[in-house]
């Protein structure tokens, strides 16, 4: 019997591996990416209806944290397509001037600006699209949330609107969290490649992963990062939050030689320092503060009329 | 209470103008859920999920108001693909940034046309990502069952997956969402068919609305037994919208008869009944595909 459990066990956690190893190497790793979701749900002001604010709401928020980095393993036509809306390498992106604010009119800048720098791959799926996937994103959930104001309004059923806007909300908590990781908004992103590197950085292709992967699965805890997010007030920000999420990311860029030095110090090594520790639960508590405002903001602006569509 | 009632009305505009309208969407993903075959989870047959899954079928047209026009702009052309200047091409790439840079490649060649990827249409793509996800949760949500660990969370994504998912192969049994005779024939016009915009809408939401019942096409749909989809998902769906294309002057000829025009004629009725069962049937062996192929342990994505 034993045994058999054993196997049972065993094959349990085969059928899991891909699963929970696939967030590695990627983004902030399932941990982080779990704690934004949940600590930016749990720190919803009030006002914001409270189903999304319940233990089974936090619970889901919590799950969707990863999803996005769960659909890479499909490694097809959703793989070349999903890759990119987890970062930007700003240092590609502003070449093509102050970034447009639709997808399209980004894309044909890329296309613009590579004819300028034949030299570099300038290609959306190179240089990334985290600030357009993030924008598009909140739109959705702010859509959701209208739909929900509505049937409430009108006495109906909001059980499937519901459980889209927890799930929307989870999935738009990935790209914010992303945006709070310096290593997804630079060219440097695994290893300092781009650029002089007087000071001896790591060139290695496996900084990402230390410091976001394992470091974070392995030191921080999701306690210690609450009273940061907790410290802060909640705060709407303008309803177009195109131009506020791309300070948010710049932010992050402005951090990511603290990344590489900090590691230089082997502060993401085994247990780290409590200075890497500091830091990386700071930056987790940016991209917390940065999804509940934006949750927030899609809510309180949900209610603001939405003008006529005349078709095509 | 006025500032709610106002924005609900503004909600229920602001979906108009697209794709099948509301009403053929949700039947193309009602019937669809509802003829799931039986091998499918439980909690798929339930009567709140085909609810779900048929109230998620408008969802993309309700992100399409131009107050949200980085939204707007960037979902837009998910919706349609114009297969005649796709073809441009050559065969269509599988992914997406391929396709946008092959369509670059076509502009030089063709300096007179407009081969961006807005003006020429995403469908195939959109659709076959949606689906991925789709597969890709089904996974997990295997896994999940049998780690026995809570699969709610999992079961509400997957719902607003094939609903999603139904939306744009709902789109794809539009005969006028895969061409460039969107809305009105454009180009040579010797059988003068109309040219006059509102067409589109007209027929697939006006026509819809006032002609056909929701319980209609399910006998077509019900006559035909679920299948597997056989080989590449991108290339099935492309035969798919491929044969929507081969319906698209047939619309036309419909619309000179008159068969569209109020309750419509018995042709024109049989003809939106077949096209909206098309859909259904696609999106349920859709979703019947990727439950069965989600139990095939997914490649190592690091290896990319």
């Amino acid at each position: 019997m034993r045994t058999l459990r054993a196997l049972a066990r065993t094959a349990v956690a085969a059928l899991l591996l891909p699963i929970l190893c696939a967030p590695h190497c990627f983004a902030w790793g399932h941990d982080a990416h779990s704690f934004i979701n949940k600590l930016a749900g749990e720190n919803l002001p009030d006002d914001v209806p409270a189903f999304l604010r319940s233990p089974e709401a936090l619970a889901a928020l919590y799950y969707y944290g990863p999803q996005p980095d769960r659909w890479r393993s499909e490694n097809n036509a959703l793989y070349g397509s999903m890759v990119p809306e987890h970062d930007i390498d700003l240092e590609w992106a502003d070449l093509a001037g102050p970034l447009p604010r639709t997808r399209y009119a980004y894309i044909a800048a890329l296309a613009a600006a590579q004819a300028k720098h034949p030299e570099l791959k300038l290609t959306p799926d190179k240089v990334g699209l985290l600030p357009y996937s993030t924008d598009e994103m909140y739109t959705m959930l702010m859509s959701a949330f209208r739909d929900y104001r509505s049937a409430v309004a009108k006495n109906q059923d909001t059980h499937p609107v519901e459980a889209e806007i927890v799930f929307l909300t989870g999935w738009l908590g990935h790209y914010v969290g992303d945006g709070s990781q310096p290593l997804h908004v630079t060219a440097n992103y695994n290893g300092w490649t781009y650029g002089p590197n007087p000071n001896g950085y790591t060139t290695d292709n496996h900084i990402h992963s230390r410091f976001e992967g394992d470091f974070v699965h392995n030191n921080i805890k999701i306690e210690d990062v609450a009273p940061l997010v907790a410290a802060s007030k909640p705060k709407t920000l303008p309803r177009d939050i195109f131009d506020d999420y791309v300070t948010y990311l710049r932010h992050s860029h402005s951090l990511v030689e603290k990344v590489y030095q900090l590691d230089k110090t082997g502060a993401f090594t085994g247990a780290g320092t409590p200075e890497g520790k500091a830091f990386t639960e700071q930056c987790i508590a940016a991209g917390a503060i940065e999804l509940r405002d934006i949750i927030y903001t899609a809510w309180i602006h949900s209610a603001d009329p939405i003008p006529v569509y005349h078709g095509n | 209470m006025k500032l709610r009632a106002l924005t609900a009305c503004f909600v229920l505009l602001a979906t108009h103008a697209f794709a099948w309208g509301p009403d053929g969407h949700a039947i193309v993903n009602r019937l669809a859920a509802q003829s799931l075959p039986a091998g499918l989870p439980a909690f798929l047959h339930t009567p709140s999920a085909v609810s779900a899954i048929t109230y998620y079928s408008s969802e993309p047209d309700r992100w399409r108001s131009p107050a949200e026009p980085e939204l707007n702009a960037a979902q837009a052309p998910e919706h349609f693909i114009y297969l005649e200047l796709a073809d441009l091409v050559g065969p269509l790439p599988h992914r997406r940034y391929d396709y946008i840079r092959a369509l670059a490649a076509a502009q030089a060649k063709h300096p007179g046309l407009n081969l961006t990827p807005e003006h020429v249409g995403l469908q195939p793509y959109v659709t076959t990502e949606v689906y991925e996800r789709l597969q890709a949760a089904f996974r997990h949500y295997r896994a999940l069952v049998t780690a026995h660990e809570d699969t709610r969370p999992i079961e509400a994504e997957i719902l607003f997956y094939a609903g999603w998912l139904g939306h744009y192969v709902g789109d794809g049994a539009q005969p006028m969402h895969t061409s460039v005779q969107y809305d009105g024939w454009t180009g040579p016009n010797p059988n003068g068919y109309i040219t006059k915009k509102g067409f589109h809408w007209a027929f697939e939401n006006d026509f819809v609305h006032a002609a056909i019942h929701p319980s209609d096409p399910a006998p077509l749909v019900t006559a035909s037994k679920p299948q597997l989809l056989q080989g590449d998902i991108f290339d099935d769906y492309m035969a798919y919208l491929l044969h929507s294309h081969t319906f698209v002057e047939k619309t036309y000829q419909l619309q000179k008869a008159g068969a569209f025009n109020g309750q419509g004629t018995p042709a024109g009725r049989a003809f939106v009944d077949r096209c909206l069962a098309n859909g259904a049937i696609e999106l349920r062996d859709m979703i019947y595909t990727a439950w069965v192929r989600s139990a095939t342990p997914a490649p190592d994505f690091s290896s990319e």
